[in-house]
């Protein structure tokens, strides 16, 4: 169940010079984390400007240092405010939020992880459980910041059995795995995505022609995080709509409409 | 317990309440979502978000834009309808030991009826909210924008509900005539008031932000507009007033109680921190111990005394 915590602020990294690397102290709230669930963090001073928690997913947990990483880019006052925080001090959180990643449960051991920019995030999280289960992950990466991606390969690579990185806009990176899958390089049981439209729907299009299961984590506004709102509605291919924060943020790709 | 020392304990049409806080409607779900019945047994009440006779699938999104220190929203009431919510919700609502108040919502007069006959059959329904203002629904056109409408409307309810209807208003300068029809045809209490309408334009997509054009506006920014509704009404009715708009903090509720509330729902802040509550309960109770108040109902009205 998710918690209230002040987290205590151990590294804010600057990537670049608008994605930062956010490590938090928060023993307590990661026994009952799964890799694509999300922390909301009130990104002010206990004020109401900005008025609503912002949610952020969890890019990595280290169960020793009992720290959880979040990857995150500036993008408005909350993003702003949290990046001008300082070692020592403590950001209120609640966590650990909504559905997380399956694994797949049968087929060959092998995923394929794609993802561009900090949409990456709970893709990381995702690797590092794979590798730990004995799973071969394959790494399909954009990024618009060539630093980012570089930042990513250095820390990260140990998680991936390959990785592609690109930073180049015209490259759409599903077509890669879509060739990859094609040529017969690589197997693959499951497929997880998250990204723009374009790379959700390329997945989408792998899936069918494939016939591979896929999860896609949706990033969307959200009010409260914990169902109470109905502010985070996702339409679903049903017709109906889903709530981000509680039947997701985690998606079969085949069920959302994108 | 912290109101040793500080009666916080109203009482609305013989609904007791051990302290003058409600979660406002569609802050708080269901309540189930929270998971922890011992913390929801520690609340005051629960008002539940506004339920429609027949399934509604609310507005598409995006659904929620904020603004400087507030929140719009156009969620459009996505409702299960009567029938998948009792039979949903119905043994969690009866487990809770706190007075529950059920929104209920329509687009005609036979909706609303049909609807408050069938939830005031429950045991754990200690009173029904009715919502006859909100902005999401037609395109900012909510039930009390017609005088007549809303007369209508309560003495259809009056005729067939027994148990006590409060009836949430949209905030407007001509909402004075509202209450008296309020008055009149004998409802129990006036929530003053729903979001205010309000609207943001996507300057890139040259396009108003929310499908519905209009959505409702909530927060601490709002407050000073419905302290002042809340003020004038209290003005003109002896009706108790439950006062909802922009209430963070213990001196919001002092303020509001102040200018003539009975009692004070907390919506937005409940988005923030769904204990929001019981933290403004405590700063409450902090502020009447510094101020030497022993009894929350000394105050209702206190600013207005001469």
């Amino acid at each position: 169940m998710e918690k209230f915590v002040l987290a205590k602020v151990y590294v804010n990294q600057a990537i670049d010079y608008e994605h930062r690397f956010l490590t938090l102290h928060c023993p307590g709230l990661l026994d009952d984390f799964h890799p694509g669930q999300f922390v909301s963090i009130r990104c002010n001073n206990g004020g109401f400007d900005p008025l609503l928690r912002r949610p952020f997913s969890i890019a990595y947990v280290d169960y020793n240092e009992k720290t959880i990483g979040i990857l995150y880019r500036i993008i408005g006052r909350g993003t702003l405010w949290l990046s001008k925080r300082y070692p020592g001090e403590y950001v209120d959180l609640l966590g650990p939020l909504g559905k997380g990643f399956q694994l797949p449960s049968s087929g060959v051991h092998n995923i394929a992880v794609v993802g561009r920019g900090t949409g990456i995030a709970s893709l990381l999280a995702l690797s590092k459980l794979a590798i730990t289960k004995g799973y071969k992950c394959y790494a399909y990466f954009s990024f618009s910041s060539k630093v980012l991606g570089e930042w990513i390969l250095n820390n990260f690579k140990m998680f991936f059995e390959k990785v592609i990185i690109s930073t180049d806009d015209r490259i759409i990176i599903s077509d890669i795995l879509a060739n990859d899958l094609r040529n017969q390089y690589i197997q693959v049981s499951k497929i997880y995505v998250c990204g723009s439209k374009r790379l959700i729907l390329g997945v989408r299009n792998i899936c069918s022609k494939y016939h591979i299961p896929a999860e896609v984590s949706i990033e969307t506004f959200m009010g409260c995080g914990v169902g109470l709102c109905k502010g985070c509605a996702v339409r679903l291919r049903s017709g109906t709509y889903a709530y981000a924060c509680i039947d997701g943020p985690v998606f079969d790709v085949e069920e959302v409409e994108i | 317990m912290t109101s040793n020392y500080v009666k916080l304990g109203v009482e609305i049409a013989g609904v007791k309440f051990k302290a003058p806080l409600l979660p406002a409607s569609g802050t708080f779900g269901v309540g189930i979502e929270v998971k922890d019945v011992q913390f929801l047994n520690q609340l005051p009440g629960l008002v539940i978000k506004t339920l429609f006779l027949n399934p509604r699938p609310g507005n598409p999104p995006p659904r929620l834009y904020e603004t400087p220190c507030g929140l719009l929203n156009s969620v459009g009431i996505p409702s299960e309808g009567y029938d998948v919510f009792i039979e949903k919700y119905e043994a969690f609502l009866s487990s809770l030991n706190i007075p529950i108040i059920i929104s209920i919502g329509g687009e005609t007069v036979e909706d609303f009826v049909n609807l408050a006959c069938l939830v005031q059959q429950h045991k754990f329904v200690s009173a029904l909210e009715i919502n006859v203002s909100c902005p999401n629904i037609r395109r900012g056109k909510r039930f009390d924008d017609s005088i007549a409408d809303l007369r209508e409307l309560l003495a259809a309810l009056r005729a067939n509900v027994h148990k006590p209807l409060f009836v949430k208003l949209s905030p407007r300068t001509e909402i004075i005539d509202r209450v008296s029809v309020v008055a009149e045809y004998g409802g129990d209490a006036v929530v003053i008031a729903n979001t205010w309408t309000g609207m943001a334009i996507d300057v890139y997509r040259k396009r108003p932000v929310f499908a519905n054009i209009y959505g409702g506006l909530s927060g601490p920014a709002i407050k000073p507009l419905t302290l002042a509704l809340v003020w004038q009404v209290a003005e003109t009715t002896k009706l108790p007033i439950i006062a909802s708009g922009g209430i963070t903090r213990g001196i919001d509720v002092l303020e509001y109680l102040m200018a003539g509330a009975s009692i004070c729902q907390v919506g937005t802040a409940n988005l923030i921190n769904y204990t929001s509550i019981l933290k403004i309960e405590q700063e409450l109770v902090n502020l009447m111990r510094d101020m030497k108040i022993k009894d929350v109902v000394e105050i209702i009205g206190a600013a207005r005394r001469e």
